[in-house]
């Protein structure tokens, strides 16, 4: 479907020229986000994209283009920096893109106050540091925060590394200026106020019901003290504990992350203290990354290893899970003095009281160091003809070993697969799978892709877990968040009539029918 | 429409055999005892056209009400979790007490929220329970089962916490049961800890109290419940805190750097105390408001006031209690005429309003009755 020459002209003067693209390589970079399975796509033919995107410079041009958009029921998709891994950001032929990144301004900083107003486009790692020289910090650490924005975070209700301490998005948001699908301008009233909390229907609504243009956020004074430490559980179970029991009695660590025994095996984690530190790696998964790395070398002994490997998952996931018993946790505990130190010692007695052994505080400040070595290593692997994937659910501290058996084992057939769990509640804790599949052919490669997705999605519902913690819905769990919600969704479609009436914002995401 | 003379008999057929009172004359109430019921009752009532209301008063000859009297329980207890399941026509004090019972707790209750069933305080979205360490009375709710118009049942279950996606369990909140019925809630709760004690700090002025408050809340020093007024004659603040011992000893050490003196030696908490004694309150007298406030025709109304603003608000009500939990807009509670006729009263409200964040909400006025609207129209999934 083609747009109007009248319709993109229309799109141009209310933008500016330089500000209106029908480029290629503009819908190209703009039309997707990192949804694996749209990348395995993209292997067979190119994605199609949008037909237009545009990059508004104000609010007034936000609203502008969502007015020309309702219109002529053009459908519109917000976009940010394009880091989301479920679809959620994915355009097609016939919609708008609207890239938020020109509105990146810092509007307002009460230090005193801890409180910030900042434009939706502006980038994490950016805002960070503009925090950072002020003697702040917003405490949102996800690990795309070098390739996300204010925006997308709000709009897909994110989680960072230190969300023990100081919350998902969700918790940070004091307000939220918002430009609905009639074109209008609306504030949120701020978090606390009476009447109904409209923040907490806009979070995580991924653009479907307004384009958030800009919010107020709780800052807090940079920590003054950090306490690092790692922990080796004789057990996962254990460590569940050790986690669980610290946040009841009411203490806020910055940073809880246990690995599961595979992925504390892969990370040829040692389980005294007095191992070389430089031979581990908590961030996870170091012998599995030096065996990917090599992936891209298709000559390379080791990556014809690691496709046998991926071949037999089964019967490495088996064989792994054999082996494997022990857990590492990290954990790093910051604030004033007092409050870290309280916390790191209730760790430490109830680490002592399930038996783990004290690692030191190597784990905790290599984790620091190797955060995001990770993330930005994954397109070695599809040049290579594999497909590497994350899928986080949550739930119950009671519901939380069945739920990680259960996923894993449906996983299993489909890909190798292990897990870590670091954001934990008072109330229960989220599981990161990772897997790791390929197939023979692109088309084999997509169908064990798709069969691993709804094999953890089912075996998650059969739980009655959360189906999304903190990536999004997008397109990748659309149709299995409807079902999962039942007459609830009713919500939502009274929510789209009521501030999208004409259905073109981001439709078909986070709830296939509603949209 | 049915016949008046067979309208208990068909609503007994839909709510239970026991769920019907009243007669063709002042009208009847339905109270079902369970989620089924509810539905079955709504979902009955608007198939006759009949308008359903809830916990009113049956308005005369004819009339038909629904009340959640009956639906009254803590169901299920996941110690491990902190998870109860609890019929929302339970009392804050009522499921507290159960709680206590089962060596759990939902935090501090306010003496004017334990007699007020939860399902009420979710359709006001009552926002009388700010607490550093168990945050808001919403922050308790982590999942919830609603009956939508049509009679239809919607569940959302957030336990541990909020997903990805919106909040839609939020639609109930504030709406005044707009956009459905609360009838079930999914409840974290607390282990019950070491006893609480309570302290008294006193300040010179609002300024110093809220930078001690702000302080408090950097150092991670988050007490169960903190509530300050202003004394009299001086007008200075005064500041009462409840929270474990060892917590209460780093407060003192903190306030005092921002001129807070403590009153007295710490004591036992009698608001905790109070729990301990107070039984299931299971009778009809928890449904009433607690007799201090009768007394005065007053009734409790929150307001949201940036920190800055806290000494210009105590000006114009000095009798106002603010809870202290170190967010950036502070919590002021006015205890005001439920029916005022004092000029001077509205005026005071009136002038408090310019302080108060999100006093008004211009851009959201019609949205709920758009929802509601949405909402009928859609019908059952």
């Amino acid at each position: 479907m083609s747009l109007s020459a009248s319709f993109l002209s229309q799109l141009r003067a209310a933008v500016g020229d330089d500000a209106c693209s029908t480029a290629p390589v503009d819908r190209l970079a703009s039309g997707r986000d990192l949804w694996p399975r749209s990348l395995l796509q993209s292997r067979s033919a190119p994605l199609p994209g949008p037909s237009v995107v545009v990059w508004p410079g104000t609010v007034r041009e936000v609203q502008a283009v969502v007015r020309l958009c309702a219109h002529a029921q053009v459908p519109l998709v917000p976009f940010g920096a394009g880091s989301g891994v479920c679809g959620g950001a994915l355009a097609s032929p016939g919609q708008v893109v609207l890239d938020l990144k020109r509105l990146k301004r810092v509007r307002s900083l009460d230090a005193a106050r801890g409180l910030v107003e900042v434009e939706a486009g502006l980038n994490g790692e950016l805002f960070e540091r503009a925090l950072e020289r002020h003697g702040l910090t917003l405490g949102h650490f996800p690990s795309s925060i070098q390739c996300s924005t204010v925006g997308g975070w709000v709009a897909a209700r994110s989680a960072g590394q230190c969300s023990p301490r100081y919350g998902k998005i969700e918790d940070m948001v004091v307000d939220l200026e918002v430009v609905t699908g009639e074109g209008r301008l609306r504030r949120t009233p701020p978090a606390g106020a009476p009447g109904p909390d409209w923040n907490q229907l806009f979070i995580g609504s991924e653009g479907t019901l307004g384009v958030v243009t800009a919010t107020t956020l709780r800052v807090h004074p940079q920590p003054a003290h950090r306490v690092f430490r790692g922990y080796m559980a004789p057990t996962l179970e254990a460590g569940f504990e050790v986690m669980r029991r610290t946040l009841q009695a009411g203490h806020r660590p910055a940073v809880l992350r246990l690995y599961d025994p595979v992925d504390t095996l892969m990370a040829g984690q040692k389980a005294s203290p007095d191992a070389d530190a430089s031979t581990r790696d908590p961030a996870g998964g170091a012998r599995l990354r030096t065996m990917l790395a090599g992936l891209s070398q298709p000559e390379d002994f080791g990556a014809r290893v690691l496709r046998t490997v991926l071949s037999s998952a089964s019967l490495f996931n088996a064989a792994a899970g054999a082996v494997a018993r022990r857990s590492l946790l990290v954990t790093v505990c910051e604030g004033e003095r007092a409050e870290a130190e309280a916390a790191d010692a209730s760790l430490i007695e109830h680490a002592r009281a399930v038996g783990a052994v004290d690692l030191g505080e190597a784990p905790g400040r290599h984790w620091l160091a190797h955060r995001h070595d990770v993330s930005y290593k994954q397109s070695r692997l599809y040049r290579a003809g594999a497909f590497v994937d994350t899928f986080e659910v949550a739930t119950t501290w009671s519901g939380l070993g069945a739920l990680y058996t259960q996923v894993r084992e449906a996983l299993a057939p489909h890909a190798v697969v292990m897990a870590h769990f670091s954001h934990p509640y008072p109330g229960g804790c989220s599981i990161y799978f990772t897997f790791v599949g390929t197939g023979d052919s692109p088309d084999t490669m997509r169908a064990r892709y798709d069969a691993a997705w709804d094999a953890a999605l089912g075996a998650a519902r059969t739980c009655g877990a959360a189906l999304a913690h903190h990536h999004g819905v997008g397109l990748s769990r659309a149709r299995h968040l409807g079902r999962a919600h039942g007459d609830a969704v009713r919500w939502f479609d009274a929510l789209k009539t009521t501030f999208d009436p004409a259905g073109i914002l981001n439709p078909g995401k986070i709830y296939e029918r509603a949209s | 429409m049915r016949r008046d003379d067979r309208v208990d008999v068909w609503l007994r057929s839909l709510g239970g055999a026991d769920s019907v009172s009243g007669d063709p004359t002042a009208g009847w109430t339905c109270a079902p005892s369970d989620v089924d019921g509810f539905a079955r009752v709504r979902a009955g009532l608007e198939a006759a056209v009949r308008v359903v209301r809830l916990d009113e008063p049956p308005g005369g000859p004819g009339d038909v009400t629904v009340s959640s009297a009956r639906l009254v329980g803590v169901h299920v207890l996941d110690p491990t979790s902190g998870l109860a399941r609890v019929a929302a026509g339970t009392t804050w004090g009522h499921a507290e007490w159960a709680l206590r019972s089962a060596g759990h707790t939902l935090g501090p209750i306010p003496q004017a929220l334990r007699a007020r069933p939860i399902l009420r305080s979710v359709h006001e979205n009552d926002r009388l329970r700010p607490s550093a360490r168990y945050g808001q009375l919403v922050d308790s709710v982590q999942g919830l089962t609603a009956i939508l118009p049509g009679g239809s049942v919607a569940t959302i279950e957030t336990a541990p916490r909020r997903a990805t996606g919106p909040d839609l369990g939020r639609s109930l909140w504030g709406t005044h049961a707009a956009l459905g019925w609360l009838v079930e809630v999914h409840l974290g709760v607390w282990p019950l800890e070491t006893p609480s004690v309570s302290g008294a700090f006193d300040f010179d002025t609002a300024e110093s109290l809220v930078e001690a408050d702000g302080h408090a809340a950097r150092a991670g020093l988050r007490p169960g419940w903190a509530w300050a007024r202003r004394r009299h004659p001086s007008g200075a603040p005064r500041l009462f805190v409840g929270a474990a011992p060892a917590l209460l000893v780093e407060l003192t050490s903190a306030h005092a750097r921002a001129g807070g003196r403590p009153v007295a030696a710490p004591e036992e908490c009698r608001r905790c105390a109070r729990f301990a004694d107070a039984g299931p309150l299971e009778s009809a007298s928890e449904r009433e408001v607690p007799r201090g406030l009768q007394r005065g025709r007053l009734e409790p109304r929150v307001a949201l006031v940036p920190g800055p603003s806290l000494a210009a608000a105590w000006a114009l009500w000095p009798e106002a209690w603010v809870a202290c939990t170190g967010e950036p807009h502070l919590t002021v509670v006015l205890h005001e005429p439920a029916e005022p006729t004092d000029a001077d009263e509205s005026r005071r409200w009136a002038a408090l309003g310019a302080h108060v964040a999100g006093a008004t909400a211009p851009d959201f006025e019609d949205a709920v009755a758009q929802l509601a609207a949405g909402l009928a129209r859609g019908g059952p999934r």
